[in-house]
């Protein structure tokens, strides 16, 4: 074999590496995309909170069977006396692992009747919001610091709309995109975009 | 010259066995591999193809237990040249050369889904990097005394230098074939 005989292979064999050490070739940041909802067949809220993404899902075990005698503990759920407003709660406290922030968010659609888009802003500069976000930050033990609550803000558009509602079975599913602000981010509002949820209403 | 300094460093070239010799295998450890060999005169040209992967370090789902979405990981195609020293019927060596990587690299954390069960568990979501590169690959390793059945095992240590993800790894490896078996009256020794 002539070609270990040549002296430039050696030269090769030990410069040519060398040259090209740190070369990148293609490279480029991939981010996890939403889930479709539901996750395993479960009640399910997702939305990206700035671009990042929030996966709330409801799941059952042992722990929790046993515990939710205590109350309803359930991360994802949604209440609708006939005729009244739908509250619509989601939290990621379950999925996020401990010590990590946490995301709530509650949507109160109005006059509920099934079908159709539902605005969630105040109907008067005076009137509380039912609608709220929160992000709950949490101590080195575990223990929840902070709880900055964010309302949604009048100058953007802020709305659910219910894609499926089936009265029999009370299953729901829709989407929904707003801004919010609380008393730390007034002038820097939080984008919830991509919302998609889907559950049993109680 | 060139050739006389050569054989100053590398006495086995001037003595080993001037029949060329090829090989072949695996290789376990923190990642498999398969790998080929060529030898001529106590000269190496050794190829590999090697798969590793692994979850974060720290954090949600660095449990080996934990379900993750996707793991970090890395497939390297490796070309090297080197040198082979025997040690009594081992055969240690060393090669270096140019590879080429395919890997993705896990980020930050981002969410986690929950499944039922009578023990809930939960599969964790990363950003993460997908990249090639140009790498220099570097292995010592040591081939210890032929089988009966032919079949030769060693050890390799290895490395590969990148701009993306750096990796070293630790292999028990397996080689058929004559890839460094000295002949009979034509050893170094």
């Amino acid at each position: 074999m002539k070609l270990f005989n040549k002296p430039r292979w050696h030269w090769l064999c030990l410069a040519g590496p060398s040259v090209l050490l740190g070369c990148k070739l293609t490279s480029n940041d991939v981010e996890p995309s939403l889930p479709a909802v539901p996750v395993n067949n479960s009640a399910t809220l997702v939305y990206r909170a700035n671009n990042q993404p929030v996966v709330a899902n409801n799941s059952t075990d042992f722990a929790k069977l046993i515990v939710s005698f205590l109350g309803d503990l359930r991360a994802v759920r949604a209440k609708w006396p006939t005729g009244g407003n739908l509250e619509l709660f989601g939290s990621d406290i379950d999925n996020q692992p401990d010590g990590y922030l946490t995301h709530s968010l509650v949507l109160e659609l109005v006059s509920f009747h099934g079908i159709g888009t539902y605005s969630l802003l105040p109907t008067s500069p005076t009137s509380y919001p039912a609608s709220y976000y929160q992000l709950t930050t949490y101590s080195s033990t575990g223990s929840p610091v902070d709880h900055a609550e964010q309302y949604p803000v009048i100058s953007a558009p802020a709305q659910v709309v219910i894609t499926d509602w089936n009265p029999s079975t009370r299953h729901i599913n829709g989407t929904f995109a707003l801004d919010v602000a609380g008393v730390n981010n007034l002038q820097n509002p939080t984008h919830l975009t991509e919302g998609s949820f889907d559950l049993v209403v109680d | 010259m060139l050739k006389i300094s050569l054989l100053t460093l590398f006495p086995l070239a001037g003595l080993a066995q001037t029949t060329a010799s090829a090989s072949w295998g695996v290789g376990i450890g923190n990642g498999v591999e398969a790998h080929v060999g060529y030898e001529r005169q106590g000269w190496l040209v050794m190829s590999r193809a090697r798969y590793r992967w692994w979850g974060p370090s720290s954090g949600p789902g660095s449990s080996f237990f934990d379900r993750l979405y996707t793991r970090s990981r890395q497939v390297e195609v490796a070309v090297m040249g080197g040198y082979g020293l025997p040690l009594g019927h081992a055969l240690l060596y060393g090669a270096t050369g140019l590879s080429y990587l395919n890997g993705r690299q896990l980020g930050d954390y981002r969410y986690a889904v929950t499944q039922s069960g009578i023990l809930s568990t939960k599969t964790y979501y990363y950003s993460y990097r997908n990249y090639q590169a140009l790498g220099l690959p570097v292995e010592i390793g040591v081939l210890m005394r032929p089988h009966r059945s032919g079949v030769r095992f060693g050890l390799a240590f290895q490395a590969d230098f990148n701009p993306e993800k750096t990796l070293y790894c630790g292999m028990f490896t397996c080689w058929l074939g004559k890839f460094g078996v000295p002949r009979e009256g034509k050893s170094a020794r």
